[in-house]
């Protein structure tokens, strides 16, 4: 098994089910991602993935998944059916990603995410990688709408019909500076650095009616919360979410995530996923909602004494 | 939620209370030098689980908070009251909030502890600035029919054990005798791994009867070849030591007798046969061989810093 660079009509051509290996999706980030085919030994393309670069205090660089998106998009065809032969083939694949990664980024810092499909990650533990699980919450929309609303922790719902009984509207939002505008004051609040060039890109680019839906909700006509979710057939996620502090409710976020749930399951969407929950603050939130808790593998690795320097703040990662 | 140190005794009380099936609450393991038993308490006293840990020498200077010896994993195991799925997931996560605190407390100065299979949110341990990294096991599904566990074979390993079935090698579930033993002490020998022969010998011949499956391949001249000991429960067996003959070799002898161990636990009406993790790479390729699922299971290290980086050095992939 091969890895070499791809163009974005290779991913194309290998058609994945995933809206993060849309070519919409990846025309986001531009020259900034490089794209990678894995080859079998007939050179036939069978997979993908993608890697974003940045610099890290001017002289270090770093490979992860780009911003906004929970992972390095890896998708590939499996061919055996004996599990045996499966897990075989699983593990050729990975060993040929992690022998690539380690040939290619050698010195770089390396924070790569899978989703939650991949399973087989003890090549990367083989090869001297920290095989870390990062976490979120999935919900089954194959469930009725009541047993949604019962699985959900007493205090959402009763926030959720508080809102509604306190008259808070929530309406289909086509309006995507309102949308940027809410998630860049929340994030701003909670520290978090915003790439404004990929958020805009985002929602001015590649939002549209096929991909993408948000939901705002109002109180006496003022804007109090808004959601931002994408979606392909499998999976809707939750991307972007804000509210107002300045004209707060308690029940105002809670209630635009529910409908965000009701619109996707309208949809026939199968899974509602919150993408990524590793803030506390964050987690206990999208917890509230009753959904499922869903691993997936990050895998980190740098020079010796980078990762020890790194270890200094980010014990839990090197 | 409150974890102090409990007794044996009190223990088994609240296994045999509550109908907790887990095969390594018996004394074989419980008696173990250096082992721990920690309870888990609600606020209102009430026992709620349980898990073990062993005080380790690392390094030879440095004490740690481990999995004890000959266990998987700490064997965590708890009841939870809630029905509601946020609910649910709250409580688990003030389990594991409790018991990360709770390592922290104990003094040793490395953790490194694996947990069961059926504990995956570790954010607890995370936030709290523990690596947590991710570890594998081979189960299988023991409710697929016999036939079709034969067919989700490697072609391999059918290959061995169809050859040893030809060659009139003889199975037999076993009494665990001095043979056995010697042949798992050996096993542990060639792969360099350290073992009190002491611990070994209890588990293989005081491990209660229900809870083992012992298994030998002879020849035809009834010379032993090679033998498998499983832990079971009503949950699941765990394969937990094997060897071979150094004297009497047949490729397919080992092969033989897990197959039959397979075949002997599915008997029992037992669904999952484990093949107690499987990190090491060859013996991971010879496992997968058998055809199960792999199952991620996940453990939990700490350190101060500079112990840690010290550590690095020889186990990167934990520290």
């Amino acid at each position: 098994m091969k890895i070499q660079p791809i163009s974005l009509a290779d991913i194309g051509r290998l058609s994945p089910p995933s809206v993060f290996n849309s070519e919409d999706w990846i025309k986001v980030y531009g020259d900034d991602l490089n794209l990678y085919g894995i080859f079998n030994a007939n050179q036939e393309i069978i997979g993908c993935f993608f890697i974003y670069k940045r610099k890290r205090a001017n002289v270090l660089t770093q490979i992860s998944p780009p911003p906004f998106t929970p992972h390095c998009g890896l998708y590939f065809k499996s061919f055996a059916t004996n599990p045996a032969k499966r897990h075989g083939e699983n593990k050729k694949l990975t060993k040929a990603i992690s022998e690539f990664i380690d040939s290619q980024y050698k010195r770089a810092i390396v924070t790569l995410a899978f989703p939650p499909s991949l399973l087989d990650t003890q090549s990367f533990y083989w090869q001297n990688y920290k095989v870390i699980p990062n976490y979120t919450y999935q919900l089954n929309l194959a469930q009725s709408l009541e047993v949604l609303t019962a699985q959900m922790d007493p205090k959402t719902r009763n926030l959720i019909k508080k809102a509604e009984k306190d008259g808070l509207t929530v309406e289909k939002n086509t309006d995507m500076n309102l949308v940027k505008s809410i998630v860049r004051q929340t994030m701003v609040r909670k520290g978090v650095k915003v790439n404004e060039k990929v958020l805009s890109t985002i929602l001015f680019q590649f939002a549209n009616d096929s991909n993408s839906f948000s939901f705002v909700v109002r109180q006496n006509k003022e804007v109090l919360a808004v959601t931002f979710c994408i979606y392909d057939n499998q999976k809707c996620y939750y991307l972007l979410g804000g509210y107002n502090k300045g004209n707060s409710h308690a029940g105002a976020g809670p209630l635009g995530v529910f409908e965000s749930i009701r619109f996707a399951q309208k949809q026939e969407i199968p899974v509602f996923d919150f993408e990524g929950s590793m803030l506390p603050n964050v987690e206990s939130y999208f917890r509230s909602f009753g959904g499922d808790l869903i691993p997936y593998s990050t895998i980190n690795k740098a020079p010796f004494v980078v990762e020890s320097l790194l270890k200094l703040k980010m014990k839990q990662q090197f | 939620m409150k974890i102090k140190l409990i007794h044996s005794g009190e223990l088994y009380q609240f296994v045999e209370k509550n109908k907790i099936e887990n095969a390594f609450v018996q004394d074989s393991f419980m008696t173990q030098p250096g082992i721990q038993i920690h309870g888990i308490f609600a606020k209102d006293g009430q026992q709620k689980g349980f898990f073990f840990t062993e005080s380790v020498a690392r390094l030879k200077f440095l004490r740690a908070t481990a999995t004890p010896r000959n266990m998987p994993n700490c064997q965590l195991t708890y009841l939870s009251s809630a029905k509601n799925p946020a609910k649910k997931n709250t409580e688990y996560k003030s389990v594991m909030e409790a018991v990360s605190k709770y390592l922290g407390e104990l003094g040793e100065i490395i953790i490194s502890i694996s947990f069961p299979e059926n504990w995956i949110d570790f954010q607890p341990f995370i936030w709290n600035k523990h690596k947590v990294t991710t570890q594998f096991t081979y189960q299988l599904d023991l409710r697929k029919s016999t036939e079709e566990l034969f067919q989700n074979l490697s072609a391999e390993r059918r290959k061995n054990i169809t050859k040893a079935t030809n060659e009139n090698l003889i199975i037999k579930e076993t009494e665990p005798n001095k043979e056995m033993l010697s042949m798992i002490l050996g096993t542990f020998e060639r792969q360099n791994i350290e073992v009190e022969n002491s611990l070994i010998e209890k588990i293989v011949f005081e491990t209660k009867k229900e809870n083992r499956i012992a298994t030998m391949t002879f020849d035809s001249e009834n010379n032993p070849l090679a033998c498998n000991f499983c832990l079971v429960d009503s949950r699941k067996a765990t394969y937990l030591f094997g060897g071979y003959s150094t004297h009497n070799k047949h490729e397919g002898a080992g092969a033989l007798a897990m197959w039959d161990s397979i075949e002997t636990t599915k008997e029992r009406k037992v669904e999952v046969f484990d093949f107690e993790g499987s990190m090491v790479p060859q013996i991971e390729k010879y496992v997968r061989g058998f055809g199960g699922e792999l199952v991620p299971f996940f453990r939990v290290t700490k350190s101060s810093y500079l112990v840690e980086v010290l550590l690095k050095i020889k186990e990167r992939t934990r520290f």
